[in-house]
């Protein structure tokens, strides 16, 4: 799977929904009441779905924070700026640690920073959310098989009687399908079990008059779909493992669920009823055990802030203002539509406005077109191309595919160094270079550089015929080859310039020529910046 | 071996302590009017203890009678510990600040914990 794709969706759908969670946990503390917990869970509801369904509208205006350095147009301008803007955090640490003189800290974040560049940050991620999001999926499903085998070890017998009556009678009046009851123990509190065929485990400890309580409120769960919710606080906990704000949300959805349960137990009863239902809580309370969010089970148990909130509510609930839940659930539902444009028009992603290179066919020198479609051919190309600038050839090639362009690496053939390529699939050379550079180098201060104005003349010279051989289609401006650093080692000497192509091809391009004591010069790196 | 009961088997036991050996029958029966238990519940709970090895069964009569294997105190001392461990984390002054701050115990029961204290000290 490319990792554009994945950015794109993990980062779009994490940032979107845990500003809607922060909204969320607002509305919970300042309008529970008013809203009512119904509300409440819808908006739970509209969460989840940013959270789980990987949409992208088209929204006219996100072209304006596409970032210019984020170089892959697969990548969709929210993800970019987070990109972009982490890529500067790593390079503003990495200067802070290098003025700091922590040289360890500079070479990881230097590290960071290339892996970032060449993309081994990005696959490297990707494997890493894969592995948590596999563990947390191991984790839940142990919980669950783990939790089901107790259950089903203290299974005593299914109920009948007085309390079967009672239990059929309630589902009736509630208009819900009776679904098996079963007396189990060790049991501390009852719960509705599974999703796909749910029963209910009722304590055996649970006395006759407490019972029909307790079974109807998870009857009421059973009316809420309760179990199908969570799976979905599952489903999001397992895809967005790595935020917080996620896990905090599905538990107190699971608290919403509960309260909502409760409003619907409470609904037809009267002041003396609800008060044996409050006892009921408050018993439960005091065995403290509850099925966690890992488990595909409701159960009754709250404590503590909870448990009072609950018990308040039960006791002294007013119905929600109705106008205001309207409202909620209209405004909600726009936002959650305005959540997912997150896509550019089409046409206005820069890479439409990529001039077409005309250059050689890759294989068997036939003229025409370059369309690098598959792996055989980049390196075909890429090989042919190192011939031409290097002079010699490169071999123990390996390739791969980065969000649209071919990245190969190779070896030269006699001086054993690596060097690598960036092409796009028409055969357009982004980045060209080589991973060996001499070392102990040294600037050359500017009031110096009219000692190397003959030997930057003929680099400069050099670097426009290569450039001629690795971008055939790329014409620049002669008079805009800028010379912007010269750097010593021993001998040896680097020429950094730029380039402004005249025909916008990109922006800049960013080379350096090596000359070494023989006068022999090399081409060692060159870097197409900007999207022209 | 650490005895364990759950609630429901705890009931069963506490039948038991108040008189035994007892079929299974004038179990069910004593314990019909808090539980409203069936047969087969008390049947399979009675199962589960033997093999816990809570209750001994004597096969020998026309019906099953059953006797506790561990004494009423022994379960209290054992239940009050793991209590203690759960709530008060194993510190028994804890438990008596608790006593004493919710006025549930007398002076006279203090000074007897006390005596009772260093006699199992000495």
């Amino acid at each position: 799977m490319r990792t554009a794709i994945l950015h794109n969706f993990l980062i779009e759908a994490t940032m979107m929904a845990s500003i809607a969670i922060i909204l969320m946990m607002i509305l919970r503390k300042t309008l529970r009441r008013p809203l009512g917990n119904n509300a409440l869970c819808f908006g739970w509801g509209l969460v989840a779905a940013r959270l789980l369904l990987p949409i992208s509208l088209y929204n006219p205006l996100i072209h304006n924070i596409r970032s210019p350095f984020a170089v892959d147009a697969a990548i969709r301008p929210i993800a970019g700026q987070v990109l972009v803007r982490t890529r500067d955090a790593i390079d503003g640490a990495n200067l802070l640690l290098w003025r700091s003189g922590s040289r360890l800290g500079t070479e990881v974040t230097e590290r960071l920073i290339s892996s970032i560049d060449y993309g081994t940050a990005g696959t490297r991620l990707m494997q890493l959310y894969f592995i948590g999001a596999a563990l947390v999926l191991g984790w839940f499903i142990f919980s669950n098989v783990r939790f089901r085998l107790k259950l089903r070890a203290g299974q005593i017998e299914p109920i009948s009687g007085k309390l079967l009556a009672q239990y059929e009678a309630l589902c009736k009046e509630r208009g819900v399908k009776p679904v098996p009851v079963i007396f189990t123990d060790p049991l501390p509190s009852a719960c509705l079990v599974g999703v796909l065929r749910p029963y209910i485990a009722l304590p055996l400890t649970a006395s006759p008059a407490d019972a029909i309580h307790v079974l109807t409120h998870e009857v009421c769960h059973l009316k809420n779909h309760d179990p199908l919710w969570s799976l979905l606080r599952l489903a999001c906990c397992v895809v967005h493992w790595f935020n917080p704000l996620v896990w905090i949300a599905a538990n107190m959805s699971r608290t919403d669920a509960e309260l909502r349960c409760d409003d619907r137990v409470v609904r037809p009863m009267n002041m003396e009823q609800k008060t044996a239902y409050a006892n009921v809580l408050v018993l439960a309370a005091a065995r403290r055990n509850a099925p966690g969010v890992a488990v595909l089970a409701t159960g009754m148990t709250m404590t503590g802030r909870r448990l009072k909130t609950r018990v308040l509510t039960v006791l002294k609930g007013r119905q929600p203002l109705r106008w205001l839940s309207v409202l909620f659930v209209v405004l909600a539902s726009m936002c959650l539509v305005g959540a997912f444009a997150t896509s550019e028009l089409p046409g206005t992603v820069w890479e439409n406005n990529r001039p077409e290179v005309p250059a050689r066919h890759v294989t068997d020198g036939i003229e025409g077109k370059v369309e690098l479609l598959r792996r055989d051919e980049a390196e075909a190309y890429a090989a042919h191309l190192w011939r031409e600038v290097l002079g010699g050839g490169v071999s123990m090639m390996s390739s791969r595919l980065f969000e649209g362009d071919w990245f190969v690496e190779g070896t030269e053939n006699g001086t054993g160094r690596q060097w690598y390529m960036k092409l796009t699939e028409s055969g357009l050379v982004v980045d060209f270079g080589t991973h060996y550079f001499d070392e102990e180098i040294s600037d050359v201060p500017v009031e110096e550089y009219d000692r190397y104005r003959e030997a930057a003349v003929d680099a400069a010279a050099f670097l426009k015929q290569k450039t001629d051989l690795l971008t055939p289609g790329m014409d620049t401006v002669t008079e805009g080859t800028v010379l912007t650093g010269i750097v010593l080692s021993g001998d040896v000497i680097y020429f950094h310039f730029n380039l402004m192509p005249v025909d916008k091809t990109c922006d800049t391009v960013s080379a350096t020529v090596r000359k070494t004591p023989d006068g022999a010069m090399e081409l060692v790196l060159f870097v197409a910046q900007g999207n022209g | 071996m650490p005895i364990q009961c759950t609630e429901a088997e705890w009931k069963i036991m506490e039948v038991l302590w108040d008189r035994s050996p007892r079929t299974i029958a004038e179990i069910t029966k004593a314990l019909e009017p808090k539980t409203g238990w069936s047969r087969h519940v008390v049947i399979t709970l009675l199962k589960r203890m033997e093999e816990k090895g809570t209750v001994a069964v004597d096969e020998s009569g026309s019906a099953k009678r059953y006797t506790p294997k561990v004494s009423q105190q022994k379960a209290n001392t054992e239940e009050t510990g793991k209590f203690l461990s759960h709530v008060f984390k194993g510190d028994v002054s804890l438990l008596i600040n608790h006593l004493v701050d919710s006025d549930r115990i007398t002076a006279d029961d203090l000074q007897e914990i006390i005596d009772a204290m260093r006699k199992a000290g000495k």
